[in-house]
C-alpha cells in the first residue's frame, strides 16, 4: 500500500512510530491509535480522514462545500486509480470472515483485512477529547462519556467516493436529518467494482457506527473473495453475513432493545455480469438509456403486503406501515440470509445502489435514469451527485446514499 | 443461583440540553419476568422468612392480639415447602416462640402446624425494643445460604420505648444489608419517622394497618411477595463520565426512597446501589447527573446503568445527553420525568406539610398541604387526594388554596404520613414527548 496516499498524523503514543491519520492502529506496536485530534477543524478542505482506511473509498471524500473535486487528495503524488484494469492492490488472499481479535495492521498486510479483523475488537479507539480515555466499541469514550464526533466519519453530513470510471458514490445527511446514518463502501476488482450501501435503521444508540461497519466489512469481504476467483453470489452471501455479525457484535450484551441495526444492499459487477444481494429496504437499480429496472425487492411490510396479494400496490404505500423494515442486520434480527440475484446485462448501463432516501422520493427506475442520463460523460460521479440532487430537490426527507458502478467496466477514464 | 428472571431496563428522558446545560434527567425503569412458567415451588432462590410479632403489654388491647396471631398464622400457611423459618415473639427481648432454640426450621406441614400451634399460645406482656429483635433476627439468618432471599415481617404497635434511639441505629446498622424487612405499624401508638427508617434500612416497604381487621390480608400479601422473590441480593451499578456528578439516584416505584447515600463505589467512575429481593415486579428510578458541557451536536453518555445480581449483569441501559441549538428540542421535558418529579414534590409537601402542623407552625403547614393537593391531582394520585381531603379543607383545588382542619382522626394523619411515599405509575399514554 502506498503510504504517500495518506497524511502524517503524528509520532504512535506507545512506540513513537509515525501513525497516519486515518490509522486506527499503530502499524508498529498494534496500539489503538488516536483519532484526528481536530476532525472538525477543517471545514472544505479534501479529506482522506476516516478511522479504516479501507482502499475501498480512500482516494478523494469531499465535503458538500466542495462537491466537484474529482482529483486525488492533495498528498497524493501520483493519481490513486491509474489507467487500468487492475488498478487496486486487492487483497492477495481470501480475507478471512473472521481473523481473531488481536489480528491488526501490520506493515505489508492488506489494509481490507483490518478493517475485517477490527469489529471484533472491543477497544476502538483512544479519546480525544480527555485525551486518555478508551473508547468502547458504541463509540463513548470510557472516561469522559463523549461520543467520538459523528462516529469517526466526523461530519459524515456529506462525503463521496470517486473510482473514477470504476464507480462512484455519495452520501448526504439530506436536509431534514440530524445526522447521517447511511454508509456507503466501494472497491475496485480486479475486472470490476463491488460496492454496499448500509443505512442505520434503529433509533439506538450507535446505528450509524453499525452501518459504516457493515458496509466496510462487506466490502472487504467482497473485495477479497471476488478477487481470489470466489463465486460473486457466494462472496455476496458472505459480505451479508459478515456485515450482520459486525452489526450483532456492537449490541450491548444485557440490553437487545439497544441494538443498532442496519440494511444491506451490495453490487458486483465485473466481466461475469452483475451479482445484487440484499437485506431490508435499500435497493439496487439497474439504469439503461433503453430500459431500467429495479434489481431488489424490499424486505419491507408494503412488499410483503403486495407479494402476498393482501393489498394492492397503492393501498400499501399509503398505509403507515409501509416501511417497517421485515428483515435486517442486527442482534434483534436473529439469523438473516441476503436474497441474492444476478444477471449479464445485454447492453451498458449502470448499477445504481441507494438508500430509500432516494428511492422514497424517485422510485421508479425510468425516472432515475432520465436523472442519470441527463448529462454527457461526467461519469459515474456525475451521475451519483444528479441522483442526490434529485433527492434534495425533491425534499431530502431522510439520509440519501447512492452508489453508481457502470457496467461493462470501461477501460477508458470516465472523466 | 437458581433460574434468574428475565430483566429489562428501559431508559425514559430527554436526551436534549442546550449550550452549556449540564443537568441530565431519567427514569430508570427495571423489569423482572419470570422465566416460563415455573410454579410456585421451582426455579426460585432459596427464602428464608422471619416473623416478628410485637407481644408488648399494648397489644392486649382492641383485639390487636387476637389479629396478629391470625395474621402470622396465615403467613405461617403460605410458606413453601422448604424455605427456612422462624416466629419471633418481641418485648423487652425477643423471644423464639416457633422453633424454641435458635435456629430456622425447613417449612413442612409438621413445622408449619408447629409454628401455629405456638403461635396461638402468645400472650402481650412487656415493651418495646424492636433493636434487640432485629438483632435476633439477624442471628438467625447468619449462616444460611447466602444466595437465599432473607426476609422478616415486623409487626409492631408502639414506639421503640424500650431502647435507646441510638441502640435502634447501630443495630439497624448491623442488619442491613443481611436481610430485607417489611414493616408494619397496627393500631395509632407507633412512630411513623421510626418505623420509616427501620424498612427504608432493611430495603423493605411500610404500611399503616390502623384497623386490626385487616392485618390478616396484609400479612399473607406480605409473604406471598417474599415467596416471589427470585433474586436475592440485586444491585443497581452506575457508570458516570469522570467530571460527572451523580446529584441522586431515587426509587419512584413502588414508593419514593432516595438511595443518594446508599451508594458503594465500585470502580473509579462507578457506584453500587443495592435494591435487595428481586421477583416478577417493576420498578422505577430517577436519577439526576450533572455533566461537563458538551459542544452543540456532541453527544455523551451521561450515565451507564446496570443491574446487577453478584457479579452478573442482568440487563443495562445508556442515559444519553446530546447539545443542540433547538431550543424546541433541548426544553421538552420527558413525561415520566415530569411525573416522578411531581411524585417526589408531593411526598416533600406531604412531610414538610404535616411536620409544621405537628409543630403549630399552620401557615408552613397550610401552604405544604396546598401545594400537596395541587400536586396529587397533577399526578394523578388518588388515594393521597383522598387522604389529604381528610386532613384539610380544599377551597381551590387548582390554586392549592386549603384550610387545615381542626379534628383530625389521628389513623388519617398516620395513614397521611405513611402513604406519601407510595407513588403511582405512569400510564404508558402519559410519557409522550421526550424520546
Amino acid at each position: 500500500m502506498d503510504a504517500d496516499q495518506y497524511t502524517h498524523a503524528g509520532p504512535c503514543h506507545g512506540c513513537g512510530q509515525p501513525v497516519r491519520r486515518d490509522d486506527r492502529f499503530c502499524e508498529q506496536c498494534g496500539r489503538p491509535a488516536p483519532p484526528s485530534p481536530h476532525p472538525q477543524a477543517q471545514p472544505g478542505a479534501p479529506r482522506t480522514t476516516r478511522p479504516a482506511p479501507t482502499l475501498t473509498d480512500a482516494p478523494t471524500r469531499t465535503r458538500a462545500e466542495h462537491p466537484a473535486p474529482t482529483s486525488p487528495a492533495p498528498t497524493s503524488p501520483a493519481p490513486p486509480w491509474p489507467n487500468a484494469a487492475h488498478p487496486a492492490p486487492t487483497a492477495p488472499a481470501p480475507v478471512p470472515p473472521a481473523a481473531p481479535p488481536g489480528q491488526v495492521a501490520r506493515p505489508g498486510r492488506p489494509v481490507a483485512a483490518v478493517v475485517d479483523t477490527r469489529a471484533d475488537l472491543p477497544v476502538i479507539a483512544e479519546c480525544a477529547d480527555c485525551g486518555g480515555g478508551v473508547i468502547g466499541a458504541d463509540g463513548y469514550c470510557e472516561q469522559c462519556g463523549l461520543r467520538r464526533p459523528s462516529s469517526a466519519r466526523e461530519g459524515r453530513g456529506h462525503f463521496e467516493i470517486d473510482l473514477g470510471f470504476l464507480g462512484a458514490a455519495v452520501s448526504d445527511r439530506g436536509l431534514r436529518r440530524r445526522r447521517n446514518e447511511d454508509a456507503v463502501a466501494l472497491a475496485a476488482l480486479p475486472a470490476g467494482a463491488c460496492g454496499v450501501v448500509c443505512d442505520g435503521v434503529a433509533t439506538a444508540p450507535g446505528s450509524d457506527e453499525a452501518s459504516r461497519r457493515a458496509a466496510d466489512a462487506a466490502a472487504a469481504v467482497l473485495s477479497g473473495r471476488v478477487s481470489v476467483g470466489v463465486d460473486a453470489r457466494d462472496a455476496t452471501r458472505a459480505a451479508a453475513e459478515r456485515a450482520a455479525e459486525v452489526v450483532t457484535s456492537l449490541a450491548p450484551s444485557q440490553n437487545p432493545d439497544e441494538a443498532p441495526a442496519c440494511t444491506f444492499v451490495s453490487a458486483v459487477v465485473d466481466r461475469a455480469g452483475v451479482t445484487v444481494g440484499w437485506v431490508g429496504d435499500s435497493r439496487a437499480y439497474w439504469l439503461a438509456p433503453g430500459g431500467s429496472s429495479l434489481l431488489t425487492r424490499d424486505d419491507s411490510w408494503a412488499a410483503r403486503m403486495v407479494d402476498s396479494g393482501e393489498l394492492s400496490e397503492a393501498a400499501a404505500w399509503a398505509d403507515r406501515r409501509a416501511h417497517v423494515l421485515t428483515a435486517w442486520l442486527g442482534a434483534d434480527a436473529g439469523a438473516v440470509e441476503a436474497r441474492v440475484t444476478a444477471f449479464r446485462p445485454a447492453v451498458p448501463g449502470l448499477v445504481m445502489l441507494c438508500s430509500d432516501g432516494l428511492w422514497n422520493h424517485l422510485p421508479e427506475p425510468s425516472a432515475l435514469a432520465a436523472v442519470a442520463f441527463a448529462a454527457g460523460a461526467d461519469g459515474p460521479a456525475g451521475a451519483a451527485r444528479r441522483l442526490l440532487r434529485a433527492a434534495l430537490d425533491a425534499g431530502g426527507h431522510d439520509n440519501v446514499t447512492v452508489a453508481v458502478i457502470p457496467y461493462p467496466t470501461s477501460r477508458e477514464p470516465g472523466r | 443461583m437458581s433460574e434468574v428472571p428475565q430483566f429489562t431496563v428501559r431508559v425514559d428522558q430527554n436526551p436534549y440540553l442546550p449550550a452549556g446545560g449540564r443537568e441530565m434527567h431519567a427514569i430508570v425503569t427495571v423489569e423482572a419476568h419470570s422465566s416460563g412458567g415455573a410454579g410456585p415451588k421451582t426455579g426460585r432462590a432459596p427464602a428464608a422468612e422471619i416473623i416478628i410479632i410485637d407481644t408488648s403489654g399494648s397489644m392486649s388491647y382492641r383485639g390487636k392480639m387476637a389479629a396478629a396471631k391470625r395474621a402470622a398464622r396465615a403467613a405461617v400457611n403460605v410458606l413453601r415447602d422448604g424455605v427456612r423459618f422462624a416466629v419471633v415473639a418481641g418485648a423487652n427481648q425477643p423471644r423464639m416462640v416457633y422453633p424454641q432454640a435458635e435456629r430456622l426450621v425447613e417449612a413442612s406441614e409438621t413445622s408449619r402446624r408447629g409454628a401455629v400451634n405456638a403461635v396461638g399460645r402468645l400472650e402481650a406482656a412487656g415493651g418495646t425494643a424492636i433493636g434487640s429483635w432485629l438483632r435476633l433476627a439477624e442471628r438467625l439468618f447468619t449462616g444460611n445460604d447466602d444466595d437465599a432471599v432473607k426476609h422478616a415481617i415486623l409487626l409492631t404497635d408502639g414506639k421503640n420505648q424500650h431502647e435507646t434511639a441510638d441502640e435502634l441505629d447501630a443495630a439497624l446498622r448491623a442488619c442491613s444489608g443481611r436481610f430485607l424487612c417489611d414493616a408494619r405499624g397496627v393500631g395509632t401508638d407507633w412512630d411513623v419517622a421510626e418505623l420509616r427508617k427501620i424498612s427504608s434500612a432493611l430495603l423493605g416497604g411500610f404500611l399503616d394497618v390502623p384497623d386490626p381487621a385487616d392485618l390478616e390480608a396484609d400479612f399473607l400479601a406480605m409473604t406471598r411477595a417474599a415467596m416471589g422473590k427470585e433474586v436475592a441480593g440485586v444491585a443497581l451499578r452506575v457508570w458516570t463520565p469522570r467530571q460527572a456528578r451523580l446529584r441522586f439516584v431515587k426509587q419512584m416505584v413502588p414508593a419514593v426512597e432516595d438511595l443518594t447515600d446508599r451508594r458503594v463505589e465500585s470502580g473509579t467512575q462507578t457506584g453500587d446501589y443495592p435494591l435487595g429481593a428481586w421477583g416478577d415486579e417493576a420498578r422505577e428510578y430517577h436519577l439526576c447527573v450533572e455533566v461537563e458541557p458538551g459542544d452543540i451536536g456532541r453527544q455523551m453518555r451521561a450515565a451507564w446503568v446496570k443491574l446487577l445480581a453478584g457479579d452478573t449483569v442482568l440487563a443495562s441501559g445508556n442515559v444519553l445527553a446530546e447539545w443542540t441549538d433547538d431550543e424546541a428540542m433541548s426544553t421538552r421535558i420527558n413525561g415520566r420525568v415530569a411525573h416522578h418529579t411531581g411524585q417526589s414534590e408531593l411526598a416533600d409537601a406531604i412531610r414538610q406539610g404535616l411536620e409544621a402542623r405537628r409543630e403549630g407552625d399552620e401557615d408552613t403547614a397550610t401552604a405544604r398541604l396546598g401545594r400537596a393537593v395541587v400536586l396529587a391531582r397533577e399526578v394523578g394520585n388518588e388515594q393521597i387526594s383522598d387522604l389529604l381531603d381528610k386532613v384539610v379543607d380544599v377551597v381551590d383545588p387548582a390554586r392549592g388554596t386549603v384550610r387545615l382542619k381542626r379534628e383530625v382522626a389521628k389513623a388519617d394523619e398516620m395513614s397521611l404520613d405513611t402513604r406519601s411515599v407510595r407513588t403511582v405509575r405512569t400510564r404508558q399514554d402519559d410519557v409522550g414527548g421526550g424520546g
